[in-house]
């Protein structure tokens, strides 16, 4: 990474950081809605890095994150409401939890690829979501979801600022871990493997460790979000993780920019602030985000991230070029 | 039309007795028969709704072959044709066969408009497959907002063409509607088959789904042949529509879990395979439909999920598919 | 000209003085600031539509009239798309950036248990309508108001009309939801009071367009009259089953679902359902009420149960605004909640009409008992009563 880089993501986190503290005096109300919202912001770039390493570094679909989503909020609450557990405890267990179905899941679609496996993952995500509203409904608490109670620290209870700052924490963790990964070996070969499955093989890689090592990762990460969406919202229930919020994810990475881990962050910052913009336009709010993210398509084609990098390329080169030629003259 | 024994007394609640209402039921054939008969039926019911699963899956395929991009837009051109047959025939009273005409038209012209605006310029562009496949769900999110827009999403009701109740063939309980469905699919397979191994323009297509750029040096215009694949596409699906309007629920929202359907039609039957996908849609269906009458009514749509699991996991590629690079 | 000039800059001054000053006398009174949260474009838009409708009639019509006693009403929709989150996104923003004083929602159950945790936080009160007995308990039911009847009231009407139709045996279609669900479980718990003995129950998948399936189980066992606990599109679903199975058992349904049900099946699939209304639609008070709004907005609200039902919540609302400026009581959120207890009674209702309101104050929050139903049956597309 870049001097240039480096420097525009400490600022960025600096500010991120920051903000909060002086918003709460200077505008107490706005700032609360504004920690909600960056909190839930946390929770989604949490899922998109996840889905990033399986889908951007390592090139395979995955349809079904919104299953393992619900895994992590689910078995997190359970843990907390029927074996009292802490919510610190709860958390590390819900991801571990979660670890350990995405690798029962993986014995039965690995093997599948492309369409296929985006469908068997996607199956996945809709049976998740089905199990969770129908079955064991004393236990998961069927279509109204479980309540979860208030955390207390230190005999405070926690508030909006505590979520923020622990969800925000957990996400530069999770970017710091796919950063790492993606210029560690295992990364490389995950890359080599979306680059070319056949020649990857040829040259000695074992493809099924590193898609089934992405595909825990990737689930490990949805569960850790489930997690922190459990305490956070009181509670979970099953129209949190519907279906739609895997295609949602899928969204914020490929808009983003495909294969970049800046794409998954800065594509999901900005989808989710989208919305939020719109809530003054009522009922057109769908139509307009529907025609944005049209054209983002249709003219930012290589994802935001991908689309600003070649601009900011094209500009350096026409000004060297002219540089180039004044010099010559 | 009505069936027969479907309230055929006139309206008269003073007259309802339940223990009287009770040994009439009882009456009625032996419990073996009963069972055979309801076996049957369920089946019927369940190819019939599975050939509208196949079709939305035929016409997934055929712009897959085409320009390999998932389209997530066919729910939509369902439901444009299921939103047009109910205004026109219901607000408009226009005759059926106008109302056809009218249906396949406008699904045709958004079919196309899709592939104007988004999929071709980005295909020239060699933009990766899964960037269009996203830019066609957001035409989905277009299309449905714009519908919704106009109609408040509100539930709109469309006439059957063919009645539903049901009734005996040659000894076999059929419902009228589901019948004109499975006719109607196996109708279009024969066409689009026809289309495609006798008559030039469908050798043309069928080359160009093999290779763009062969077809290219052969002077076939492929641009041309896409469009063609998306204005055979929403035709096809708006047709569709105006099939399963009767058996539906129609509102601007409903396009979503009918591409859902048809994109599972096609890839249990093996993607790029479009009879396969028929037959996908028909296994589909009677699943569905099996499930819910004997083992758990409720919840068949999750067993059916439970089971393409199992399904894919014996049959990687699709019910028909062959392993291609 | 200096001087004109000055002289003029002068009584703009004044002016912009004076008329900054005014709101500090009282001659503009403090709008009432109102969040309306409900599901206008998801799954359940039929009833979030007819909610606001009713809610923007009233609204409309007093700011018209120059306010309550000269307060505004100044509300805001949103739409929850039946999400918990967008609910809770929703809720947060209006109560912190708008500083609303009430909100009103939510349309489905999990998005209105997400926006009750953020309502009771901020210590909101919450006017909507749910079926479900749990909000009206502990920490919810102090902050939760009804504006209809949950579902102990809704399946007692049902059984008593199943009662009084003559039956001692019925069985039960309903939705795989949690309302469904819910009525189900209610249906099992009260039918002994009935002397009614549930046969059999079979759930429906939810959103479904086949329910043939579903129907020929419930076929199976063969009850004389069955309950229905069902959504529109199941509604509709259940409809098609019985017509293709050609058996038509006694079936009850919800007013709710059955109107927008008849819309997509026709009326003669749906003819002889008979369903407990909390209004007869065909009342002149009722038709007078729904004509207006279709002179005033050039529309009809999708649902007459659910906007009926709304606009009398409404009234009974308006009133405890009325009371409390009346009585100096300031506009506030706490006050607000004691005043819903209070003052709320006294209003008359068209739902079920005609009585006056019981207050607030009874716990569980209800406003109709099972005698208050209306027994009603489509025939020819038309509710008649019977």
């Amino acid at each position: 990474m870049g001097k240039k880089q480096f420097w525009t993501v400490s600022v960025v986190t600096l500010l991120v950081v920051i903000m909060p503290i002086f918003g709460k005096y200077f505008f107490p109300g706005l700032n609360r809605y504004i920690l909600h919202v960056g909190t839930f912001m946390c929770i989604m770039t949490i899922l998109s890095v996840g889905l990033h390493i399986f889908f951007g570094i390592c090139g395979q679909i995955n349809f079904g994150c919104n299953g393992f989503y619900a895994c992590g909020g689910y078995i997190a609450s359970v843990l907390m409401i029927n074996l009292k557990c802490h919510y610190f405890i709860a958390l590390p267990l819900a991801v571990i939890g979660t670890g350990i179905i995405t690798v029962l899941l993986g014995f039965a679609v690995l093997r599948l690829r492309h369409w296929v496996l985006a469908l068997g993952t996607a199956a996945f995500g809709f049976a998740a979501f089905i199990a969770f509203r129908t079955v064991a409904v004393g236990l998961l608490g069927g279509d109204d979801g479980l309540f979860v109670s208030k955390l207390m620290i230190f005999g405070k209870k926690a508030g909006p600022s505590f979520y923020y700052y622990f969800a925000l924490a957990w996400t530069i963790i999770s970017i710091l871990g796919s950063y790492f990964l993606e210029n560690s070996r295992a990364g490389r070969a995950m890359k080599s493997i979306r680059a070319d499955e056949v020649a990857a093989q040829v040259a000695g890689i074992n493809i099924d460790h590193y898609i089934r090592m992405a595909f825990l990762l990737n689930g490990m990460y949805a569960g850790l979000a489930g997690a922190l969406y459990a305490q956070w919202n009181r509670g979970v229930s099953p129209d949190s993780f519907t279906p739609d919020i895997a295609m949602l994810v899928l969204v914020y990475v490929v808009v983003g920019g495909l294969g970049r881990l800046s794409g998954a962050v800065i594509g999901t910052f900005i989808l989710v602030l989208l919305p939020e913009l719109l809530i003054p336009l009522k009922e057109y709010e769908l139509l307009i985000y529907a025609v944005i993210f049209f054209l983002v398509i249709r003219f930012m084609s290589k994802g935001f991230v991908g689309t600003v990098q070649d601009f900011l390329h094209r500009r350096r080169m026409v000004r060297l070029e002219a540089a180039g030629q004044y010099s010559q003259g | 039309m009505r069936g027969a024994g479907f309230i055929a007394a006139p309206f008269d609640l003073s007259e309802m007795n339940h223990s009287k209402v009770r040994q009439e039921c009882a009456v009625k054939q032996s419990k073996k028969g009963r069972s055979l008969e309801k076996a049957l039926l369920l089946t019927f019911i369940g190819f019939g709704l599975g050939s509208i699963f196949g079709l939305v899956g035929l016409i997934l395929v055929i712009t897959f072959n085409a320009t390999r991009v998932i389209n997530l837009a066919v729910g939509e051109f369902v439901m444009i044709g299921a939103l047009i047959s109910a205004i026109l025939v219901k607000s408009a009273h226009l005759p059926l066969a106008w109302s056809i005409l009218i249906i396949i038209v406008g699904g045709i012209v958004i079919g196309v408009a899709l592939n104007w605006l988004l999929v071709s310029p980005l295909l020239d562009k060699n933009v990766s497959a899964i960037m269009i496949i996203i830019g066609t769900y957001a035409g989905a999110l277009i299309i449905s907002g714009s519908a919704g827009a106009l109609t408040d999403f509100a539930y709109l009701g469309t006439p059957a063409i063919l009645p539903l109740t049901s009734m005996k063939i040659l000894g076999f309980p059929v419902v009228p509607q589901y019948g004109l469905c499975i006719l109607v699919t196996i109708g279009v397979m024969v066409a689009y088959w026809y289309f495609l191994n006798r008559t030039h323009v469908g050798w043309a297509f069928k080359a160009t789904s093999i290779s763009r750029d062969m077809c290219r040096l052969l002077g076939i215009t492929t641009s041309r042949m896409i469009a063609l694949s998306f204005a055979m596409s929403a035709g096809i699906g708006a047709v569709a529509g105006l099939l399963i309007g009767p058996m539906s629920s129609v509102n601007a929202a409903m396009g979503f879990p009918v591409m859902v359907n048809g994109f599972i039609a096609s890839v249990l039957g093996g993607m790029g395979n479009p009879y396969a996908a028929v037959v996908g849609g028909w296994v589909v269906g009677i699943l569905h439909v099996i499930i819910a009458g004997y083992f758990a009514p409720g919840y068949a749509q999750l067993a059916v999920f439970l089971l393409l699991i199992v399904i894919l996991y014996v049959r990687p590629y699709g019910l028909f598919g062959v392993h291609e690079d | 000209m200096k001087r004109l000039r000055i002289f003029k800059v002068g009584i703009v001054g004044v002016a912009l003085l004076l008329l900054a000053m005014v709101p500090a006398t009282g001659l503009c009174k403090e709008p009432i600031k109102i969040g309306l949260i409900r599901d206008m474009t998801g799954a359940h838009s039929e009833a979030g539509r007819s909610q606001i409708d009713a809610q923007k009639m009233i609204f409309d019509e007093i700011n018209e009239k120059g306010g309550i006693l000269g307060h505004k009403i100044e509300y805001t929709v949103g739409d929850e798309k039946c999400s918990p989150d967008r609910a809770a996104s929703l809720a947060k923003r209006y109560i912190n950036v708008d500083n609303v004083l009430l909100i009103s929602g939510t349309s489905c159950s999990g998005a209105g248990l997400a926006m009750m945790k953020i309502a009771i936080e901020a210590e909101v009160p919450v006017f909507g309508h749910a079926y479900s007995v749990k909000m009206h308990e502990g920490e919810i039911g102090r902050w939760y108001f009804a504006s209809g009847s949950n579902n102990d009231g809704l399946c007692n009407g049902w059984l008593a009309l199943a009662k009084r139709d003559g039956f001692k045996e019925v069985g039960v279609l309903w939705v795989n939801y949690a309302w469904g669900r819910d009525g189900k479980d209610t249906v099992y718990k009260y039918a002994k009071d009935y002397g009614i003995k549930v046969v059999g129950d079979v759930p429906v998948e939810m959103g479904a367009a086949e329910a043939t399936a579903e129907v020929s189980k419930m076929k199976e066992i063969n009850p004389p009259a069955v309950i229905g606990i069902l959504l529109t599109k199941d509604t509709a679903a259940v409809a098609r089953g019985f017509a293709a199975l050609n058996w038509k058992p006694t079936i009850y349904g919800t007013s709710t679902t059955m109107a927008p049900a008849m819309r997509i099946v026709g009326n003669e699939l749906m003819e002889g359902w008979r369903a407990p209304f909390i209004c007869d639609p065909n009342d002149p008070q009722v038709v007078a009420v729904v004509d207006k709004f279709k002179a005033k907005y050039n529309e009809t609200p999708p649902d007459i149960g659910y906007f009926m039902e709304t606009w009398d919540a409404t009234n009974v609302l308006v009133h405890v605004f009325k009371t409390m400026i009346e009585k100096g009581i300031p506009l506030k959120r706490e006050e607000l909640r004691d005043a819903m207890e209070k003052y709320s009674g006294g209003v008359p209702l068209l739902t079920p009409m005609p009585r006056k309101s019981p207050a607030w104050a009874k716990q569980p929050h209800i406003m109709i008992r099972a005698e208050d139903f209306l027994p009603m049956v489509t025939k020819d597309g038309q509710y008649v009563k019977y």
